[in-house]
């Protein structure tokens, strides 16, 4: 069998291939290198216009360039930047595909999936590309943005409902006994991330003016354990079905942070956590406090934070029995 | 499922890719549009935006699926997985028949991210084949295989370019997806007849046809997928199309992809030609 060597030999011809030899000793070498090929094989290969087996090494390296230039713009522009500021005066294009060549002799794209590239460039950045996570303490945390806001996008759907703005007026008209009754979860593609600084302000800069601010925006050292954090969460929006963020210390009361995600639970249990969450001097009337939780409730729903359980499948799935005041002494106002 | 099972696949006439750029104007609009051509890979696993464009635009059109990452020549083992998430796709968007490409994608699990071409030997002709008939199975719906271009001259001491082709859809009894614009490019990077070449393969197994833009660069025809489709792939579909009748021509418009209105000017020409041939057949 002589196809594996055959196909073997074509691949490293194409991509691992340095300053391309001339025949004969491409045939000696691959010879040496895959014994099971034979002779005419052995030929075929050698004989092949390395102009033409270049054309292949610029495709794949332009396209593997490309699926990075869709997940990461503006980490790359980043890249770019801090480039020019340590004088590398090369074309971006020529200097990002050799970026790529070199990550692939690192670490090679073993999967068809987008994210194992996105996971190897960042692992690449980790490990050979120190001298730019120094240069700018962002760029880890502004890769990991957007790798984490194109997984939001993407991600299956999970079973429960979707409650957009209809399902939510339905829902505003329940007692709130009911509403407190109501079986919710945080689906699996919601992300909750630290930055060191604030990545998607940043981005939505980036995105309106394709300019990035001179100089970066200061971010602490991710090592520096006392560096102030922001803290996010990523839900996808219910109508537009786009990634949404929301800085969850903008938030009083922000609920989230230890509920396993996929798990049902009652909406009055997250009314006793929303309640608990609070300051302490945090002082409303209890009609306040419900119609600002059911504000705060809303905006879960429409940013895809919060599902509704699918009423049907899992019905009878039990909860623990309950007490449901949610910690509100209230009719719904 | 045999070639037999061909006989009753439906000839959908001309149609276009479905592109992310497109699918809210496809969703709103609802231009008239034949059919579409969708890539699985682009959808499988994938909910949010994409699955509910898909699930809209399913509602209203014909989806025909077509593969990239089958990598049906490689000497890695088959990946089964795949292949049955891909038949559940099918399943999902009535895709009457599917097809992808007479390469390989990944070896030594390293994904090359393009179409690299088999040598034309009688060995890599018989593992095709054989993993042809597992992926049928699998699929329980017609399967076509796509010739690709190639910019370098494979193993060809054995046998040419059609007869590899020839001999892996007989052995395997399968569909051919014809590029015609492949077709034109091959001839011209390679040095053959072109229509020698369709002399020489078996016409009868053409279940689809694609039409794609390619650009020169240097002493080579590149299939970018970026431009409207040549004066002379035009020539030699016409010339398809008088052999094996109406079929379901796709236009490629991979990058750089215009406006919807004017891939649906593309596939109108597609049309047109068509029902030129078929006229001309009838009178
Ligand atoms: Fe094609």
């Amino acid at each position: 069998m002589a196809l594996p060597a055959y196909l073997s030999a074509l691949r490293e011809m194409i991509l691992d291939s340095d300053p391309v030899k001339a025949a004969d000793l491409q045939r000696d070498a691959l010879a040496r290198r895959f014994p099971h090929l034979n002779q005419s094989e052995l030929s075929d290969l050698a004989e092949m216009d390395p102009a033409r087996l270049r054309v292949y090494t610029d495709l794949i390296f332009a396209g593997e360039r490309s699926t990075l230039e869709y997940v990461y713009p503006a980490s790359l522009a980043v890249i770019h930047r801090l480039r020019r500021t340590a004088g590398d005066e090369q074309s971006h294009r020529l200097a990002d595909f050799e970026l790529v060549r070199e990550l692939h002799r690192w670490r090679p794209w073993r999967s068809s999936s987008q994210r194992q590239l996105a996971a190897n460039f960042e692992a690449f950045i980790r490990a050979r590309r120190q001298e730019w996570l120094l240069a700018w303490a962002g760029l880890a945390d502004l890769l990991d943005f957007e790798r984490t806001e194109l997984e939001v996008f993407y991600a299956a759907d999970p079973p429960f409902e979707r409650v957009t703005a209809a399902k939510l007026n339905e829902l505003s008209n329940l007692t709130v006994e009911a509403l407190l009754m109501l079986r919710v979860a945080v689906p699996s593609y919601v992300a909750f991330r630290s930055y060191v600084f604030n990545a998607p302000a940043f981005i939505a800069r980036w995105r309106k003016t394709r300019e990035l601010p001179d100089p970066l925006p200061i971010a602490q050292s991710a090592s520096n354990q006392d560096s102030p954090t922001v803290r996010f969460v990523c839900g996808r929006d219910t109508e537009t079905l786009l990634p949404c963020w929301h800085r969850q210390d903008a938030e009083p009361g922000f609920v989230f942070t230890e509920i396993v995600r996929d798990e049902l639970l009652l909406v009055d249990d997250l009314a006793r956590r929303y309640l608990a969450a609070l300051p302490a001097d945090y002082h409303r009337s209890e009609e306040l406090l419900f119609a600002e939780f059911f504000e705060r409730l809303a905006k879960w729903f429409r940013s895809g934070i919060l599902m509704l359980a699918a009423t049907s499948q899992d019905r009878h799935k039990s909860l623990p029995p309950h007490n449901t005041s949610g910690g509100f002494s209230v009719s719904k106002p | 499922m045999n070639f037999n099972a061909r006989a009753s696949l439906p000839r959908l006439g001309a149609g276009i890719g479905l592109r992310r750029q497109h699918f809210a104007e496809i969703i709103d609009r609802r231009p008239p549009v034949r059919w579409f051509e969708v890539i699985p890979e682009n959808f499988i696993g994938r909910g949010g935006f994409i699955a509910e464009s898909l699930r809209r635009i399913a509602e209203n059109y014909t989806l025909i699926a077509h593969g990239v990452a089958l990598s049906i020549g490689s000497t890695d083992p088959l990946d089964l997985e795949h292949v049955r998430r891909i038949r559940q796709f099918c399943d999902d968007v009535h895709s009457p028949w599917f097809s992808d490409h007479l390469c390989f994608t990944m070896v030594d699990h390293v994904n090359l991210n393009d179409l690299i071409p088999l040598p034309f030997t009688e060995e890599a002709a018989h593992h095709v084949a054989e993993r042809v008939r597992v992926v049928q199975d699998i699929l329980e719906r017609p399967f076509a295989l796509e010739n690709v271009t190639y910019y370098v001259a494979p193993s060809r001491s054995q046998m040419t370019e059609a007869e590899f082709i020839t001999q892996i859809l007989e052995r395997a009894d399968c569909g051919l997806l014809l590029d015609v614009s492949n077709v034109v490019l091959n001839a011209a990077n390679q040095g053959y007849d072109a229509e020698a070449f369709l002399d020489a393969i078996p016409l009868e197994r053409v279940i689809q046809l694609h039409l794609a833009g390619f650009e020169k660069n240097g002493d080579v025809l590149l299939d970018t997928h970026a431009r409207p489709v040549s004066d002379e792939t035009w020539r030699l579909y016409r010339k398809v199309i008088e052999r094996v009748g109406p079929s379901s021509a796709l236009v490629e418009w991979d990058a750089e992809i215009p406006s919807l209105d004017r891939l649906l000017q593309e596939a109108e020409m597609a049309q047109k030609l068509m029902d030129d041939v078929a006229a001309l057949r009838a009178s």
